[in-house]
This record gives structure tokens, sequence and C-alpha cells, in this order.
């Protein structure tokens, strides 16, 4: 059997039959490795394409190849714009599965008629309050949710002689001032999310009100522009709006000892389901359909609780089987969190981010102060208060005018191949940009008339 | 062989009494209970100076980044493959932890690799590729690039009986290969199976002092008490000159930037300043394809980018040891040092100057490594030489933080192949060099050696 290369090839079709060479001894003195050589049939595989962290894919990847012994989960990894230009150049041919947290992605690829139907999954097709977090058509099925809240240092909210947050309101309490981190839509991945979970949970209005009073409180630095809980965990930070999968459950309901975090969810907040779906090209449509079961069975859906990854279940059962859950995202009263409205507005919400929030961010924290101190030494009164206060947390595009179809086109962002630049924005889109920032201009001068007159 | 053993450890024992200082000096930190699985990715962050911050939050996101095949819209991150082992650090080191070898042969590597070779050396004096498929087998190729085939892992094993009566099981681990792509391996073909190894405290390891490394290998020489490590000498790409090897299981890599640059290279198949070209051996003409392609860009990664790793993990914490009064590790600390396991496993030495992160430099600290190879015996030799190691020497690895191992990662794989499945399983492969201390174990009673491995278990 040996041939000339001296290894052993043994030329078996099934691994289970496998013999190795012989000739290593058990013992202290065994010597070198022999080697044994397998050619089989082509092995069975599956191509996944993800965005998911690695701790995360690792762990379903180990358990569904030790599931099905033999079968090997490849892994292609792309983030969602990335992705989707891929799957639209060929990569629909080249993958079995998409697994990934890009809502998006899913409903175009639906549309454009590149998923394969999956077998529908009754209890995968849950609904919160009212809205399903699966496709109802079947064309893609939610793996997971990602909820999204308040991380906060527990000794340091103590410290400033605040109760732990419970709602996003909380967290525009002056004792905040430079204390609190909020991530900036188009800096940060998720952060359109968030924005959202406040914009929809509260109302437009009221929304921006809150996010205007909290952004007070916020110094738009670096940790603004990245998704790490590294300030908040070390305490230079009180609190910071995140998703839930950033503070790991070992430290998430920890006793409050320095360094460590807890994380709430607001009564009114967004679970963001992530999806599953088999490419209508698949190479290797059955181990694709094998492993989306798997990742939508119980024993996978309660892999998402360990700590390596800590992902919300979207089955009900696993809640149910799981008291301790802080978060209860199909609890009735829930946000009824709708991910296409975010989609089709997200561009107009960040760019009124960056003006109403972060481009006059210095002075409005100045005035913000002078509020404090004003109400601190008692000149004036609640009225008038009020009205400074609602100056200052205004935006320029009232309710209605944000529902407009054009201007949210305006603001839409453009699906991009590689190397391609970033296309430089329209003058209507400039000029619109120039009069929200007159607008904003001009509510600020009018707070520091105001406050300077009490 | 026994009085020298004993006079040797004498010098070695410290005063009981003597609180223990940092693991890491400055640098370590206790783990938070509850969150042990943590403990290998602490940043301590107020020793690192406020401007280099946002470096070391780069260089974690690299290592933590999943690669992505180009053309990408995000350039910064892409240029896995052609061909690759798997696509990012954390898949072989978990939680910055080590990687695990496979159970059983029908289960694929995950967390470790096989590195390959033929009889001669390549032009810096390191191992000679092996021709078909390159100095390293990958597994996985970009669509249109076949894997370069499957390495796996058939077990046997045999019982070790201890002189108190129990019966240890250890196992040893046998290559085989399948859906190998580009033919049959060649005739001389020598490999070495490797798990991944934690990747904490390196910033502290290359700042001891080359000349302090060299000095504890005469002092084991002079003591002629069965132990003489040597060091290694590898060839430094940046400074293009030989340098001590201080990183891998055979010190093969003399810096960690080094180290990153062949892990990028050699298991992601993503170019740098170090390494710039893709590696495809000539017969792979998919991936030499590849490799010509006009649009492809090279370095892949880079130097910045490569410094922000680098210093990421400079800027991770050492775990701080544990229960270091408890009665029971005392006992576990004297039984460490007579046995011998600290003429390999040093238990301290000293930093010097540490330009990129100044916080490394002057500390005292607790690797329990001397950073050198030590011929351990035929049981654990691949056979395969590194540089200066020849096929049964390996490096001393370091074992502060091991006692933590298991709760970073759910597994307590140890040794250069993971073939220990715990501490004592590890101890009973010493051979070679390590005999006399194996030996010493292998006499303890019971409770002695619980002592020595609550010791163990609480660094
Ligand atoms: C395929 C698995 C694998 C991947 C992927 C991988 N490593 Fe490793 N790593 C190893 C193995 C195996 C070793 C030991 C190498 C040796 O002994 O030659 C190692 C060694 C190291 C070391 C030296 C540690 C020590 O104490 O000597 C560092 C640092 C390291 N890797 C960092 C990285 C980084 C950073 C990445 C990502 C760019 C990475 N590794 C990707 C398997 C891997
Ligand atoms: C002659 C030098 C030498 C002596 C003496 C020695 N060791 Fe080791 N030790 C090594 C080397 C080299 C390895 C790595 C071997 C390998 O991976 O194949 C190792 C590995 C280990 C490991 C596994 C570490 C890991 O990261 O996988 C442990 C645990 C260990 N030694 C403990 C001990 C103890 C306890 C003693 C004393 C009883 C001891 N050693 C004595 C050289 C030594």
């Amino acid at each position: 059997m040996s041939n000339e290369t001296g290894h052993i090839d043994l030329k078996r079709r099934r691994l289970t039959g496998l013999l190795l060479a012989a000739g290593v001894a058990g013992g202290f003195c065994a010597p070198r490795a022999a080697f044994a050589v397998a050619t089989g049939e082509g092995e069975k595989r599956v191509v996944v394409l993800t965005s998911y962290p690695e701790e995360l894919i690792a762990r379903f990847q180990k358990a569904f190849e030790q599931a099905n012994p033999g079968t090997r989960v490849e892994i292609l990894w792309r983030h969602s714009a990335d992705a989707l230009t891929y799957l639209r150049r060929g990569g629909m041919a080249e993958i079995d599965v998409y697994w990934t947290p890009a809502p998006r992605n899913f409903a175009l690829l639906k549309a454009e008629g590149q998923l394969a139907k999956l077998a529908p999954d009754p209890q995968a097709l849950s609904a919160i309050a009212g809205h399903p977090v699966s496709d109802p058509d079947g064309y893609y099925a939610a793996f997971e949710l990602a909820g999204y809240g308040i991380a906060y240092n527990p000794e340091a909210v103590k410290q400033l002689g605040l109760p732990p947050p419970r709602d996003w309101r909380d967290l525009s309490h002056h004792a905040y001032r430079g204390r609190v981190q909020m991530p900036i839509p188009g800096r940060v991945g998720f952060a359109p999310v968030m924005a959202e979970a406040v914009l929809q949970g509260q109302g437009w209005e009221e929304g921006w009100a809150q996010l205007a009073a909290i952004a007070a409180n916020v110094d738009f630095g670096s940790g603004d522009r990245s998704p790490d809980v590294d300030d908040v965990a070390t305490g230079r930070k009180a609190a910071r709006m995140s998703i839930d999968f950033f503070i790991s459950p070992s430290r998430r309901n920890a006793n409050p000892a320095a360094g460590e975090l807890a994380f709430v969810y607001p009564p009114r907040t967004a679970f963001n389901p992530a999806h599953v779906a088999i490419s209508a090209h698949a190479p290797h449509p059955e181990t694709a359909k094998a492993f989306v079961d798997f990742l939508l069975s119980t024993p996978a859906q309660e892999m998402l609780l360990e700590p390596s990854v800590r992902r919300l279940p979207v089955r009900r059962e696993v809640y149910a089987a799981h008291p301790e859950l802080s978060a209860q995202p199909f609890a009735s009263g829930n946000l009824a969190y709708d991910d296409a409205l975010r989609r089709d507005r997200q561009g107009l919400v960040a760019a009124l981010f960056d003006v109403a929030l972060v481009q006059p961010h210095t002075e409005a924290v100045a005035l913000w102060n002078a509020v404090d101190l004003a109400w601190k030494e008692q000149r004036g009164n609640d009225a008038r208060r009020a009205e400074i206060v609602a100056l200052l947390t205004a935006v320029p595009v009232d309710e209605r005018a944000q529902r407009d179809a054009g201007l949210r086109r305006l603001f839409a962002f453009p699906d991009l191949a590689p190397g391609q630049p970033e296309p430089t924005p329209s003058a209507e889109r400039l000029a619109v940009e120039a009069r929200w920032k007159t607008e904003t201009r001009a509510r600020l001068d009018t707070a520091r008339r105001l406050l300077q007159a009490l | 062989m026994r009085t020298a053993a004993f006079v040797l450890s004498l010098v070695l024992v410290p005063p009981l009494a003597l609180a223990q200082e940092p693991a890491g000096g400055d640098f370590s930190v206790l783990p938070v209970p509850g969150a042990e699985r943590e403990a290998f990715q602490r940043i301590l962050w107020e020793k690192i100076p406020n401007p280099l911050w946002d470096k070391v939050r780069s260089g974690r996101s690299l290592t933590r980044q999943t690669w992505v095949i180009s053309p990408s819209l995000e350039p910064r991150i892409a240029g896995l493959g052609p061909t690759y082992n798997r696509p990012s650090c954390l898949s072989c080191h978990p939680g910055n932890g080590r990687g695990e070898a496979p159970a059983s042969p029908a289960d694929p590597m995950r967390g470790m690799l096989v590195r390959l070779s033929v009889p001669g050396q390549d032009g810096h004096g390191g191992p000679k590729p092996e021709p078909h498929y390159g100095d390293q087998l990958n597994e996985f190729g970009i669509p249109g690039v076949p894997g370069e085939g499957e390495a796996f892992l058939e077990w046997a094993t045999h019982t070790e009986r201890l002189a108190d009566g129990q019966e240890i099981e250890l196992r040893q681990p046998k290559i085989g290969f399948r859906h190998l792509a580009h033919g049959p391996l060649h005739a001389g073909l020598m490999t070495s199976v490797r798990i991944a190894p934690p990747i904490y405290g390196l910033g502290l390891l290359e700042a001891v002092p080359e000349a302090d490394i060299l000095a504890l290998a005469k002092a084991q020489k002079a003591a002629s008490a069965g132990v003489a490590g040597q060091p290694n000498r590898v060839w430094d790409a940046a400074r293009r000159r030989e340098a001590l090897g201080r990183f891998g299981w055979k010190a093969n890599q003399p810096t960690t930037r080094q180290q990153i640059a062949g892990a990028l290279a050699g298991d992601m198949g993503i170019t740098s300043d170090i390494s710039p070209e893709p590696n495809c051996p000539s017969v792979q003409s998919a991936c030499a394809a590849i490799k010509a392609k006009a649009n492809e860009r090279h370095p892949e990664i880079s130097t910045a980018d490569l410094d922000d790793m680098t210093l990421y993990h400079f800027a991770l914490a050492v775990p701080d040891a544990r229960r270091q009064n408890d009665p029971q590790v005392l006992t576990g600390k004297a039984l460490f040092h007579t046995a011998g396991c600290a003429v390999c496993h040093q238990p301290t030495l000293k930093t010097g100057a540490f330009p990129t992160l100044s916080a490394l430099a002057g500390q005292t600290i607790h690797p329990y490594t001397d950073l050198l190879l030590h011929d351990m015996g035929p049981g654990l030799a691949d056979g395969r030489p590194d540089y200066r190691a020849n096929g049964q020497q390996w490096r001393t690895p370091p074992l502060w933080g091991i006692g933590l191992a298991e709760a970073v990662n759910p597994h307590t794989g140890l040794l250069h192949d993971g073939r220990a499945r715990n501490l004592l399983e590890a101890i009973l492969w010493h051979g070679g060099e390590g005999e006399q201390a194996r030996e010493a174990v292998r006499r303890m009673s019971a409770g002695e050696r619980d002592a020595l491995l609550a010791f163990l278990k609480a660094l």
C-alpha cells in the first residue's frame, strides 16, 4: 500500500474506514509521527456568508460539524454593504447560506428573486408587538434579535448621585454632563437603529428632543465613533447607548463593583432581527437546508445565550425556559420596531443628527450649562425654562416633513461598487442642509438671548 | 543526579512567606470574578499613554476582525487568501486564548495548523518549504482556488502508572491528510502540528534583554544538572539580521510584530511589509493566477495597521496569580521548585528598555519561562527542525495565566499539539531534559500532586 512517496495512500472512500499508518507505539519513546493519506469522495460542504463575529460563528460552525460528521462549514465574511455588492456580482452562485444582521439585504435579495423558499417554521415566524421578525412569505427567517438599551457603570452612576437609569430620558439628567456616550449614525454601524429605537419608541419630535437633551451630556469623542464599551467599563463614562451583546452577561447582572457593567432595556426599545436565508443558486442546497434547520432549532437557539455568543433567541419557548433573562422582546407593550422605516429614512436621520446635534455641539452644551446655572440660581420661571429647552431640543425637520419621500430620497445612502468613491452630495442636498444649519443657529441664538435676559 | 537537582532547587526555592508580586509587574490585572473568560483580553488603559488609545482600539478591532476576500468595499480588511486556514486571528486564538486539537479524525482542525517542510534550509536558515504545498497546509481557498487539503489527527492512547498506583491515560496524535489538491506530499516530508497558544504578555517577553536569556542558558549549562536550554537564532526580517527567537512553540519568531505578520501571511494569506508576497507555490496555478492579477494590492495590510495590531498585543495585561496565600498553593509552589520545574519555567525575569510602550520597561515579571529550547524527548518530538531548534526541542512555554485557560476556552488542551487534556497529562509528557522533573512528579504522593496542580491553577 505504500506509494513511492513513502506515505500510506489508503484510497478509502469512507472516513470511518480509515486506517492509519502503523508504527507509532505508545509510551514516552514513540518514534516520530507517521502519515496517512486518505482520498475521499468530495466531502459535504456548506458555504456561508456572514458578518457575525468569529466567536459566534465558531460556536455554531463547530456544533453543526459535530452533529453532521464529515460536513464542513466554510465561512465567507463581509459587512452588509460589501456583501450586497458581492452577492449582486455573482456571489449568489458561490454561497449556500446568507446569515447576518442586515435586514435590508434580505429584503432586496428576496425582491430580486435570489432567495430560495424555506420550509415554513411557525415558531421562527413569531412577531414582536404584531410586527413579524421573519419574512411572512418564508424567504428568510429570523435567527436572533439585537436589543438596544443603556450600558452603564453602576459605581459611576452612584457617584453621580443618581439611581440606575431605566429609560432614555434618564440619561438627560444634567449630572451626566460629559459622562454619556451616544453612537453617531454614519460612524458606528448600529447607531442608526439605536437612534430609531428612540425615534420610534418616543415618536419623532419627542424622540429628537430626548436625543438632543442626552447629546448635551455627550462629548462626541472617539468613544461615540466606535462600538466599544471600554470607557464605561473603566468608569470614565457613566453610561452609553448600546446594543446588549456588547456587554457580557457575566457582567450584565454583576454586583456593582467598579469596572463592572450593567445593561438595561428601556420599556419601549428596538429588538432588531438578524436573518438567515438560502441562495436560490446554492451549490449545496441540501447541506444549506440542514444548516438553516439547525440554526433555527431549539438547541441552537439555546446556544445563543452562551457567554461567548450572548444574543437573544427568536424562539419564544427559550424565554419561557429562561425567566432570568432581563430581555423580554415578546412581552406585550413592546415597541413594534420597524426596520424598513429605519432604512427608508436613515440617511435623513444621520444628516439631521450631524447638523442638529454634532456640529453645534460645543455651543449647545454651553447653553445647557447656562440653563442649569439659571435654574440653580432660581432665575426665570418654569415657562421660560421650558421655552429655552424647547429651542435647544427642536430639530429642523418636523414629523410631517420627515414623511416626505423626496426628502428621504435626497439623503439615501447609495450602494457602491468596490473602489467607487462616495458620491459628492447634490446641490439640492447641500441647500437643505444649509437651511437646517441656519435654522439651528437661529434657535440657539434665540435661546442665548432669552438666557441673557433672565 | 538527584543530588544535583536538589542543590539546584535549593538555590531556586523562594522564601515561602514572601508575598508574590504581580505576574506581569505593573502590567498585571486580577480577573473580574464571574468574567474570567475575558481574562486574556484585559487592557490596562491607565498604563497606556492617551495618544495611543485609538491605535490600541484599532489593533484590537483588526485582531478580532474576520478578513474579507478582495475585491471589497472595505479594502482595509480585505485580502484573505488565495489560500488560508482560518479567516480571523480569533478563530484559532478564541478569547486571546488557545486553540483546540480535534477530538476525532472526522473533525477538522479549527484552532491549529500543520507546518510542512522537507530536508534542507531556506535562505535564512529556516525550514525549507514543501515544494507543492509550501510551509503550511492551507485548508481553504477563496472561490476559484482549491484548498490545499485537510489534515486530521488520529489518537493513540496508552496508560501511565504513577508511583502511588494512580493510572493516567495519555493520548498521542498521528497526522493524516485527505483531499490533497496538488498531488502527493514530498517523500521527505516533515510535519509539525501546533495549536495556537495564548497571546497576552508578549510585549513583556519581548522586552526581556537578549543577554539575560543567554545568561540563563549559560547558567543551566554550568549547573550540568541535565537541563541545558539553547537559544533559537532566527531571521529578523525587519532588522535584516539574526536574532534570538522568542515566540512560537519552537521560538521561531523574534518579535511580536513578525509573529503577527507570519500569522497574517501563513494562516490567512494576508501580505504585509514583512511578508509582501502571496504564498502560492508554483504548481498551484489558480492561486498563482490570482497573485498575477493586476488589481491585487500588496501589501494587503498597511504598515500602520500591522503596528496597531502589535501595539494591541503589547497592551494586553497579564492575568495576575490568585490564591497566593492558600497553604496548598504554597506547598505546590515549593514542590514546583523542588521538582525542578522552575529551572526551565523560570519564575522571574526582568524587562529592559521598551521604547514602543515604555510602561513595559523595567518590570519584574513572573512568566515561568526561560524562552529557551529544551530537548523534551522522543515522545513530544515532531522531528522537524525549525532554525536552530531540532526535532526534539521545544521552547518552554510561559505558565502565567495557565490556571485560567479553562475559563477562557472551553477545553484544557495543552502542549504544542494540544494532546494533553489537563495539567497532569502535560507534565507526564515531559521527557528528555524534563524527565527528572516528570519522575519527581510521578513519585509524589497524591496530596503533593494535588498541591502542585493547585499552584499551577492559581497562576
Ligand atoms: C490557523 C490557526 C491560527 C490563526 C488563524 C492565527 N494563529 Fe496565531 N498561532 C497559531 C499557532 C499554531 C501558533 C504557534 C506557531 C508556532 O509554534 O510556530 C500561533 C502563535 C501566535 C503568536 C505567538 C504566541 C506565543 O506565545 O509564542 C501570536 C502573537 C499569534 N499567534 C498571533 C496571531 C494573530 C495576531 C493572528 C491573526 C493575524 C493569528 N495569530 C492567527 C495559530 C493561528
Ligand atoms: C527541561 C525543561 C522543562 C522542565 C524541567 C519542565 N518543563 Fe514544563 N515544559 C517545557 C517545555 C519545553 C514545554 C512544551 C512542550 C511541548 O509543548 O511539547 C513544557 C510544557 C509544560 C506545560 C504545558 C504548557 C502549555 O502551555 O501547554 C506545563 C503545564 C508544564 N510544562 C509544567 C511543568 C511542570 C509542573 C514541571 C515540573 C514538574 C515542568 N513543566 C518542568 C519545559 C520544561
